[in-house]
């Protein structure tokens, strides 16, 4: 099995196809093989590189929560790529992966030609941070409590899940499956280093005004707290793009592989023909 | 030239196609020549209808303020669609056309197999709203004084209507070809009689939060009136489905007409197929938890 060394901690990667590279960095709740779709299709054009996280085997699970961060999750994306002699890539990130692959573009922006990032936002709305931050711990106990497939039944079926379990059941059972057999220490704490702790995206503004990777933000119009997250970004920097996809919750990926290879796709292939060009500001922003 | 009077007024309509009928309603600076792409590609599985807006010639120009009004433009959707004898249809506009489509399914909503809004909302933001009317009524005495020409060089520029020229310039001047072959008149009673007193998307909550027709919003990322009202019907319509349309400003359908058609033709398929429901209510808590297990 390939590993990647990030400071000492391995990351477990995949690999399909050749060319200019694309990574793909996973959310909370699944890991690599949520990019089946992505590795499939893209291969053919790209060399496509999938890495779970820290914490998923069969990556490692370092024991202290102090190995877990925002910060570390977007160096083990460095890690990866130089571990595989790569320079620059595409970045194409989901949800806790949509942040690394932000925080990716603000600290990175050389190695990055262009960032994908969808469903990021969740914990960022000032009204509803102590909700948040009570959600995430209620989290951490039960995975450490209950174990991982009990862990997850409020999890897997919250408001921006049902979604996929209503419009494509076989893809959802396969969800909750990769899901249950997560490292419950892993999840505990990915939620407490990584996701309780993560900068708002509110608070990125300075850095994102001055962002110049090409980016594209996804969301689900049913993904409750990403929606103003991404408007947020689209409005602060000239360099985003946004879609919305109707009728959708978080994985966007996951639920409309479809869609969202066609968009990332043209959205690549305007980055890669050198056409792509940031907002008309200020004409298109008064 | 086929006809439909609304109310005493005549109505051009053109038609293309066979099936479920999709009746298509146009945007302030547009007339039904901006629906080509449209009537092109769901002409091989729809019948679909497009008019000119009264004000939009070859329609009426009537000179009375009084005959112009949203819910008169609302009503001439369904004057087309009797004169037609179109029972149901699926209904599609653009802007102020949206306005009318939104205010369609309020008002008609047995008349509605579904609808599509695009671009919809200009002038709903309460703290914007005293800007927006000193610019309609600027706007209406340009139209009076100084004529389409005048007034095209002003609306393209518009920070929503710009995307169009820096992605597709040859589309660009087709559109704004046609814009100047329009009338002053038509267009600045527009202005004062539909676009300044109609009520905003936000005063109607209520009645979208009750409204049962599977509808679709459409906006562009940088269109910056419409995405706050869009992300406010999606919130408060269980029908609604929202799509965010990347680097794209006010005239999705012109700027993007194949992803345009694209994803309406899913919207539709879903709608047509039977298998369309509203939104899970156990989508709409704000925490990544469901409430019960």
């Amino acid at each position: 099995m390939p590993f990647a060394d990030s400071k000492g901690v391995q990351l477990y990667y995949e690999e399909a196809g050749t060319g200019f590279p694309i990574v793909f960095v996973h959310e909370f709740a699944h890991d690599l093989r949520s990019w089946e779709p992505q590795l499939r299709y893209f291969s053919r054009r790209y060399r496509c590189i999938a890495y779970n996280a820290r914490g998923y085997p069969p990556s490692d699970v370092p024991k202290s929560v102090s190995q877990y961060s925002q910060a570390i999750a977007t160096d083990d994306i460095a890690n990866v790529m130089r571990h595989l002699g790569i320079r620059k890539a595409h970045i194409v990130g989901c949800s806790m992966g949509g942040y690394a692959t932000l925080h990716f573009g603000l600290r990175y922006a050389g190695m990055a030609r262009s960032i994908t990032v969808i469903g990021a936002g969740y914990g960022s709305d000032p009204d509803k941070r102590a909700q948040f931050l009570r959600d995430t711990e209620v989290m951490a106990r039960r995975f450490e409590e209950l174990g991982t497939p009990e862990a997850i039944k409020v999890y897997q079926i919250g408001p921006a899940r049902v979604q996929l379990q209503n419009k494509d059941p076989r893809a959802f059972q396969e969800f909750c499956e990769a899901f249950a057999g997560h490292s419950p220490l892993g999840s505990a704490n990915t939620l407490r280093g990584v996701q309780a702790k993560r900068p708002t995206i509110y608070s990125l503004e300075r850095g994102l005004a001055r962002m110049k990777v090409p980016t594209h933000i996804l969301s689900g119009d049913e993904d409750n707290n990403c929606l103003e997250p991404g408007i947020f970004v689209k409005r602060v920097c000239p360099a985003v793009r946004l879609t919305v996809v109707p009728g959708t919750g978080h994985a966007v990926n996951v639920e409309e592989p479809d869609t969202f290879n066609r968009l990332t796709d043209d959205f690549l292939a305007l980055v890669d023909s050198g056409r792509w060009r940031p907002r008309v500001t200020p004409r298109s922003s008064s | 030239m086929p006809y439909a009077s609304s109310r005493g007024v005549r109505l051009y309509y053109e038609e293309a196609g066979k099936g479920v009928p999709i009746v298509f309603v146009h945007e302030f600076s547009g007339d039904l020549r901006s629906w080509e792409p449209q009537m092109r590609h769901f002409s091989r599985r729809y019948r679909c209808v497009a008019f000119n807006a009264r004000g939009y010639p070859p329609s009426e120009v009537p000179a009375s303020p009084s005959k112009y009004a949203h819910a008169i433009a609302t009503d001439d959707i369904v004057s087309v669609m009797r004169r037609l004898g179109i029972a149901k249809a699926h209904i599609i506009g653009c802007s102020m056309g949206a306005y009318a489509t939104l205010q369609f399914g309020l008002r008609y909503p047995r008349r509605a197999l579904s609808l599509t809004a695009i671009g919809a909302g200009a002038g709903s933001d309460p703290a914007k709203r005293a800007q927006f009317l000193r610019n309609r009524a600027a706007m209406e005495r340009l139209f009076r004084e100084q004529g389409m020409k005048a007034a095209a060089s002003i609306l393209q520029r518009a920070p929503h209507r710009v995307q169009l020229e820096i992605k597709n310039p040859r589309g660009a001047r087709e559109f704004w070809k046609h814009f100047v072959e329009g009338s002053a008149l038509g267009h600045a009673l527009t202005l004062r009689g539909i676009q300044s007193r109609r009520p905003t998307l936000y005063s109607l909550g209520d009645r979208f939060a009750r409204m049962k027709v599977p509808n679709h919003i459409v906006v562009g990322d940088e269109d910056d009136g419409a995405l706050g009202p869009g992300l406010f019907i999606k919130r408060v319509c269980p029908a609604a489905r929202l799509t965010v349309v990347r680097a794209t400003g006010h005239l999705v359908s012109v700027e993007e007409p194949d992803l345009f058609n694209r994803i309406t033709e899913d919207f539709l398929n879903l709608v047509d197929s039977g298998r369309w429901r509203p939104r899970d209510p156990r989508s709409l808590n704000l925490s990544t938890m469901a409430r019960k297990t």
